[in-house]
């Protein structure tokens, strides 16, 4: 491998281990503090978007795209399905997706 | 592969626990907690409920990466946003 792809290898490594330990913390930190779960995901965004790594599916539907929030399913997000897809509800601001 | 001493200046440094160990400044050294959020120029520890924040030019911190895993970092080394500590290379660096 050349130089430059080892080196994207390894920054995209780091990046989605930093975005597992960041979405684990925000789900550890949600009961007490909502907000530091909120920017949790924000970072975990950050991160990602400036080194070009994807997310990825898992972690894509665990936040509110709209107003950022962290999802904890059952308490600030609706999950139902209709017609094959998942629709995800952010009881937040009421954006709507569909997976 | 995983947090280690070779990476930690990489990695994610939210939700580690956290020591002053020296400072420039006689009475932040002490200042304990697990981090809770990073900004370019200083960490927020939580200790016991209480939040303090942490410079991070003018300290040497001790992360520990597990119960027997101490590393001591140069506050200096982890300057910077968050999101570009990821691309940091370091030639040599502190590590205890």
């Amino acid at each position: 491998m050349s130089r430059r792809r080892k080196r994207k290898a390894f920054i995209n490594d780091i990046v989605l281990q930093r975005v597992e330990r960041l979405f684990d913390a925000a789900f550890v930190e949600f009961p007490a503090h909502t907000q530091r779960s909120d920017r949790y995901v924000e970072l975990a965004r950050k991160l990602a978007m400036k080194h070009r790594v994807p997310l990825g599916k898992t972690y894509k539907m665990r936040f509110c795209r709209s107003c950022g929030a962290y999802f904890v399913y059952g308490t600030n997000a609706r999950v139902r399905i209709k017609d094959k897809r998942t629709v995800i509800t952010c009881l937040r601001c009421h954006d709507l997706r569909r997976y | 592969m995983k947090i280690d001493r070779q990476n930690v200046v990489n990695h994610e440094l939210i939700g580690l626990h956290a020591t002053v160990v020296e400072s420039t400044n006689r009475d932040s050294v002490g200042v304990s907690g697990r981090v809770i959020d990073e900004s370019r120029n200083l960490f927020t520890l939580e200790s016991g409920g209480r939040e303090k924040k942490a410079a991070k030019h003018g300290n040497t911190f001790e992360f520990w990466l597990s119960e027997s895993d101490k590393v001591r970092i140069d506050g200096d080394l982890v300057v910077g946003r968050p999101e570009d500590r990821v691309a940091k290379r370091l030639r040599r660096w502190h590590s205890g």
